[in-house]
């Protein structure tokens, strides 16, 4: 491993000041669960850590202003405790819950989980079916981007040099709005996903479907929305035919690889049989289940 | 490379020292404080083999850098018998014999006593799920649920 030099901020001035003075060769430290993986393998080789895993600024959970802003720091467990997120995002909770052995959790933060663009990192399917923006702050000051936005590719994102995701902020669940979360995976812990899925539904008073989000995880280059299986569930009744339609649609407009863990036919296959699934527990009279159970 | 001092506590004990900045948690403990029962499995966070208490939460050592451990309290496997008397859960794994090659073990029983230490009373499924950043080779597992399963049903302290 090439040699690093290591620095702790003490404040998100100081950290974007040495940001600015190390010119692209600096990489920020957070939980380390991604990061000192990729760097023993030789994948990446920064000549300059700053360590923000416990930097105020993105250690704070809240409500304000419309919105559940959680920050980047933030680790999974601490999501899995936190009754805000329990009560405003459930199918976030379940999401960290759902990731890797509690060693990973106690570490793994949610601002790493997103910058690393993976495809398959459990937490986004959640974010993204909950419309969630993403808070940067850089030597441009503060700019917010929708998070569907900051994913470019496996791997890329759209920040600039010297850039750090501050927070995530979701928009407040209406009420009667329901979340699910799902992770498919080899075996049921410490796996990453074979493919995941969040849903966010709310029926109007008519018993139709006001508004559904279908996010889906590991079969696309980066987690994607099924907007085509939602254009078609908007102000539909939750029929059996409407919620299988809807679910063969989502199977279609992914577009799953074949690598170690699946097929990409066999993704798709799940794809479909998982949303079918989803839906009708979004759709479910009893709201029992909302906040999501595992597979 | 940058060299940091850093204070940490290790098993009840202060250490001043001088580390690198690569140096991880994992390897201070093994080559530096001479603690060689937390084991290098993988180095890569994927085996639990060097899974350790970092003020009272279970951590990867391997994943966790040296110099970010100022100030903190550490918990090793060497740390939990009390003088001459083992730990509660090192006699239930010797009863149980769920150690075999033993090289998992300091591992699962550092974890072991976080999750008791917060659920007093874990399901089976509990205790399965806990464990599923351990890997152990020889012994199926199910001795080493029958082991904790044990401590959790006897009351006794952790
Ligand atoms: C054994 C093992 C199992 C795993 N299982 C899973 C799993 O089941 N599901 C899953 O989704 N992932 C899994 N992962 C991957 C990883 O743990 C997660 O993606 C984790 O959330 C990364 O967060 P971190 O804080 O550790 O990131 P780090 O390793 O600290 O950082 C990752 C990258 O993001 C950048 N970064 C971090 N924070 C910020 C920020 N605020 N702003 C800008 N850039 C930032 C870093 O510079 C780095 O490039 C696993 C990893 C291991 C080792
Ligand atoms: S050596 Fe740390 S998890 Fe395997
Ligand atoms: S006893 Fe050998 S690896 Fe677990």
């Amino acid at each position: 491993m090439i040699p690093f030099d290591y620095l702790k901020p003490a404040t998100l001035e100081d950290l974007l000041e040495g940001l600015r003075s190390a010119n692209g060769e600096g990489a920020l430290l957070a939980g380390g669960t991604d990061l000192h993986v990729k760097m023993r393998l030789g994948l990446k080789s920064p000549r300059l850590l700053f360590d923000i895993s416990e930097l105020a600024a993105a250690r704070n959970i809240v409500e304000a202003e419309g919105s559940l802003r959680i920050g980047a720091c933030v680790t999974m467990s601490e999501l899995m405790a936190s009754p805000l997120v329990a009560r405003l995002a459930p199918s976030l909770a379940e999401a960290a819950r759902s990731m890797s052995c509690r060693q990973i959790r106690n570490r793994a933060t949610l601002g790493g989980n997103i910058v690393t663009a993976s495809p398959a990192a459990d937490s986004v399917p959640a974010l993204l079916a909950a419309d969630a923006r993403a808070l940067i702050v850089g030597p441009g000051g503060l700019r917010e981007l929708a998070l569907a936005e900051l994913l470019l590719g496996p791997g890329r994102t759209a920040l600039g040099p010297g850039e750090v995701l501050l927070e995530v902020l979701l928009p407040l669940p209406e009420a009667g709005h329901r979340s699910l979360y799902f992770k498919v995976g080899r075996r049921r812990a410490q796996a990453i996903s074979v493919i995941s899925l969040a849903g966010g539904l709310s029926l109007a008073a008519d018993g139709r479907i006001g508004s559904a989000r279908i996010a889906l995880g590991a079969v696309a280059p980066t987690v994607m929305r099924a907007r085509q299986a939602e254009r078609f569930l908007e102000g539909e009744l939750p029929s059996a035919v409407n919620l299988a339609a809807a679910a063969a649609l989502a199977g279609e407009e992914c577009s799953p690889i074949t690598d170690v863990r699946a097929s990409g036919a066999g993704r798709r296959l799940l794809v479909e049989a998982w949303t079918h699934r989803l839906l009708q527990q979004l759709c479910a009279t009893s709201g029992d289940d909302a906040g999501g159970n595992r597979p | 490379m940058s060299t940091h001092q850093l204070t940490l506590t290790v098993n009840g004990e202060q250490h001043h020292l001088q580390v690198d900045a690569q140096r991880s948690l994992l390897d201070l403990l093994r080559e530096e404080l001479g603690l060689t029962g937390t084991k290098k499995g993988c180095n890569a966070g994927d085996c639990g083999a060097c899974t350790v208490l970092m003020d009272g939460a279970p951590v990867n050592a391997c994943l966790v850098l040296a110099v970010q451990t100022g100030g903190r309290e550490i918990t090793t496997i060497e740390g939990i018998a009390s003088g001459d008397k083992l730990h509660p859960l090192q006699e239930a794994f010797i009863e149980h014999g769920a150690a075999q090659c033993g090289f998992c073990t300091p591992g699962v029983i550092m974890n072991s006593i976080a999750l008791l230490r917060e659920t007093r009373q874990p399901t089976r499924a509990e205790i399965q799920e806990a464990l599923s950043g351990n890997l152990c080779r020889c012994t199926g597992y199910f001795q080493i649920i029958d082991a904790i399963a044990a401590v959790a049903a006897s009351g006794e302290p952790v």
